[in-house]
């Protein structure tokens, strides 16, 4: 029997914060393989105010582009998944590595890239955009396709950290036709 | 292969507009330029979670004694789009308490506070797909700054499914509330037949005997968890 997806509703301003652990947005532990990244940026609304208490999450893949629990190779200190809640000033922030080219599924790779479900009280269903890693020089079917503004858009800028990390940054623009592209289901 | 993975398009009016009527907050959130989805191994794969204690299915137990309020049990199972039990699915719920206050440093208004009760629980679904919490029917709150809009009683439930792509975040009311003909948010879903399904259903047997009502619902996820052929 085919069922209907449940409709979504605002996740609203009470997400508990007893849900969040202090390895949510730890998405690669220290041992992890690869370059290893903060992720990091902030969500902001129409009037590029700050959006707090929004819920963001992100799916990657390992170094290598081997998702966790799909390919049995991937590399155990990646969860792949960490989740953040942004503070008073919208701000978002997680530990990681920066993905390899991931399979498409198909038999094309994708341009290094992190998954990112955006929730907060007023989105009446999550937003899901992606935040490409910068410098990607593999050929990707759908990135290639955009305008070089869109792309741009949803590159992060890099820039060096601490202890050898890398930064990138990346702001998730709501309310605006010009702000983050999303995908629509 | 992930890829094989059939999605049917989304009814139309099955799913709320990001712009809606009466929620003020929702034009400066509403997101700009829109594409098509994307179906890659990015979407069709996601975490998979631990079990967290069974005692956080249990919202009512409190260190002075039960929770004030309604007691229910509510069994939610969770399956995809083909009616297939998804078991390791992992769902959070929030709520309010019975006087409609929850226990978060944002609720800054004046109402009673339950020390016995805790706004929030945990699960992982069995083998069944299923998740039984033990809590209270929450009561109705007035939204901040608005003209007297009240939300009707409700649970927050968030799921983790199969894949990225069958997250989704809902809530779920009460059959015969007065307040939900009025609420904005879930008059926001267009189709009456997708908000009905948002609407938990009584089953006594469910419930504990002349202790707690017996509520179901049915949290059905995007996409077909089809076990995955790998090649």
């Amino acid at each position: 029997m085919a069922r209907i997806p449940t409709a979504s509703q605002t996740l609203g301003p009470f997400f508990s914060y007893e849900f969040m652990r202090d390895d949510d947005p730890v998405i690669a532990s220290a041992k992890a393989a690869g370059q290893h990244a903060v992720l990091k940026g902030r969500l902001l609304d129409k009037n590029g105010g700050p959006v707090r208490e929004g819920l963001i999450e992100i799916w990657q893949a390992d170094a290598e582009g081997r998702y966790p629990g799909h390919d049995p190779a991937a590399d155990p200190e990646v969860r792949g998944f960490g989740r953040c809640l942004t503070d008073i000033d919208g701000n978002f922030a997680f530990q990681t590595v920066i993905p390899g080219a991931s399979p498409s599924g198909g038999n094309s790779l994708q341009a290094q890239h992190f998954a990112v479900n955006v929730f907060a009280s007023g989105l009446m269903k999550h937003v899901s955009t992606r935040i490409y890693a910068p410098d990607s020089d593999v050929p990707d079917a759908f990135l290639d396709g955009l305008s070089e503004d869109v792309q741009a858009m949803m590159r992060a800028e890099a820039s060096n950290g601490a202890d050898g990390k890398v930064v990138l940054e990346a702001v998730i623009r709501l309310g605006d036709e010009r702000g983050t592209p999303s995908f629509d289901d | 292969m992930a890829s094989d993975r059939i999605y049917n398009p989304l009814p139309e009016g099955s799913q709320p507009k990001y712009k809606t009527a009466g929620y003020r907050r929702t034009d400066t959130l509403a997101p700009g330029a829109q594409m098509p989805p994307l179906r890659t191994l990015t979407e069709h794969t996601g975490p998979a979670f631990q079990a967290p204690p069974p005692v956080e299915q249990n919202l009512v137990a409190g260190t002075e004694g039960l929770a004030i309020g309604q007691l229910m049990r509510l069994v939610i199972r969770v399956v995809d789009e083909d009616d297939r039990p998804q078991p390791g699915a992992l769902i959070e719920l929030w709520q309010a308490n019975a006087s409609g206050k929850y226990q978060h440093p944002v609720d800054q208004r004046v109402a009673p506070i339950d020390g016995n009760f805790r706004s929030w629980g945990r699960g992982l679904a069995d083998e069944n797909g299923e998740v039984v919490f033990l809590t209270i029917r929450p009561g109705a709150y007035p939204v901040p700054n608005t003209d007297g809009w009240w939300r009707p009683p409700h649970i927050h439930i968030s799921a983790y499914g199969h894949s990225f792509v069958s997250r989704i975040v809902t809530q779920v009311y009460f059959p015969g509330d007065p307040l939900n003909d009025l609420d904005a948010i879930l008059q926001g879903v267009p189709d009456a037949k997708a908000r009905d399904r948002l609407i938990l259903q009584p089953d006594p047997s469910v419930g504990l005997h002349e202790e707690a009502l017996g509520f179901r619902f049915d949290m059905v996820l995007r996409g077909r968890a089809a076990t995955p052929v790998e090649n």
